[in-house]
């Protein structure tokens, strides 16, 4: 290390410097003459000019900035952040099916006059299907047997119906094979509708209660 | 004794010699001045906890909304002037997708707990706004509860979508 002391001397500190300018006396430092003064005038204003450069410590300070910056990755006008998040849904095959009113009569009546007997209702049916876009949902109408009165009955087959509007469809009970009650398109959607029964009349018929549980499935494939 | 004392002097002299030299000499103050520069940057940093939320498959006609297995936490920390204000919208490119079938994505919307958070439905032909800041920096925690309204006509399948959140600090 050395320290300039502006006056040509140069004072190296080490420990035997400092040894021996502890033994050099007071008398022994030479005063600063005019002309020595003049220079370290001169150079101390040099100095400073060379420090009062305000465009490049201007620079030098936005150069470390810019650095600074793309060291950390941030800008210094404005900063992003996006995050992404995903979004499942689950839609599996689902099928819901409604009739209302679940029981329809058909009153007696002369099969002279009435050959076909309508029922006491209408039977509203909604069909909601879920399934995939190139499959299809099926409605199938089942009955075990014919309407039956003790031991005395009525083929299924005298009982048929129509339906207002797609995708349901009209047909006749058929207690050996379900019979269809519906058309649907291919995908999802949401279905209503009403079914009209009839009794096909006849003088062949004893007379009785006569019941039957007719079973209606609506799939979604 | 004469000449201890001598030597006596002689070292007391030098050592006072010594002391005025080093004060003349080696000694030096000079006043020193530090410039503490600090730069704060905008800045913002956005989490979402968890990053995939899932909507089970349920029936239209009891579930007409269906709310995902997990709300999302959301913490958005943010930098930028104190006269502007940092902005969070979430872009969705895309319907709910499985292979050829969709569902809406705007049938996916979420509520919103904790200030400055809002709640929303999701679009795709427009990024939403999913917070509203108040001017300056500022750390910010809450949470989104998403729901998908739920409909008959959706086909069967695994739909997936992936939507953007967008923390600006301008």
């Amino acid at each position: 290390m050395a320290v300039n002391i502006e006056r040509g001397l140069t004072v190296n500190l080490t420990k035997q410097n400092l040894k021996d300018q502890m033994l050099v006396s007071k008398s022994s430092v030479k005063p600063l003459d005019e002309s020595e003064k003049k220079q370290i005038s001169i150079k101390k204003e040099e100095t400073m000019k060379n420090n009062s450069r305000p465009v490049g410590k201007t620079f030098t300070i936005l150069a470390a900035m810019i650095v600074v910056a793309l060291m950390t990755g941030t800008t210094l006008f404005a900063a992003n952040a996006t995050q992404t998040l995903t979004i499942n849904a689950t839609v599996s095959a689902r099928a819901e099916l409604t009739l209302s009113p679940s029981s329809i009569s058909f009153a007696d009546a002369s099969p002279t006059t009435s050959p076909t007997i309508a029922a006491n209702s209408t039977v509203a049916v909604s069909a909601n299907v879920r399934t995939a876009a190139n499959s299809k949902a099926t409605l199938l109408a089942a009955v075990s047997g014919d309407l039956t009165s003790g031991g005395d009955s009525i083929p299924a087959s005298n009982v048929s119906w129509t339906a207002s509007a797609g995708p349901f469809i009209a047909g006749t009970l058929n207690k050996t094979t379900a019979q269809s009650a519906a058309n649907f398109a291919n995908g999802s959607g949401s279905y209503n509708g009403t079914y009209t029964f009839t009794l096909a009349n006849s003088w062949s018929y004893n007379t009785g209660s006569y019941a039957a549980t007719v079973t209606y499935t609506l799939t979604a494939p | 004794m004469k000449n201890f004392l001598k030597t006596l002097m002689t070292i007391t002299a030098i050592a006072g010699a010594a002391l005025i030299l080093s004060s003349v000499t080696f000694a030096a103050s000079s006043p020193g001045t530090l410039t503490i520069n600090a730069t704060v940057a905008a800045r913002a940093e956005l989490v979402l906890a968890p990053t995939t939320i899932n909507f089970a498959d349920s029936s239209p006609t009891t579930v007409s909304s269906v709310p995902a297995d997990n709300p999302v936490a959301v913490t958005a920390r943010v930098r930028t002037g104190k006269a502007t204000a940092a902005t969070l919208t979430v872009a969705s490119a895309n319907d709910l997708t499985s292979g050829s079938d969709t569902i809406p994505i705007s049938a996916v919307s979420w509520t919103a707990s904790g200030a400055p958070f809002i709640a929303g439905t999701l679009n795709k032909a427009s990024a939403q706004s999913a917070a509203t800041f108040g001017n300056g920096s500022g750390t910010y925690n809450g949470t989104y509860s998403f729901v998908l309204a739920n409909n008959w006509t959706y086909n069967t399948g695994s739909y997936t979508a992936t939507v953007t959140y967008t923390l600006t600090a301008p």
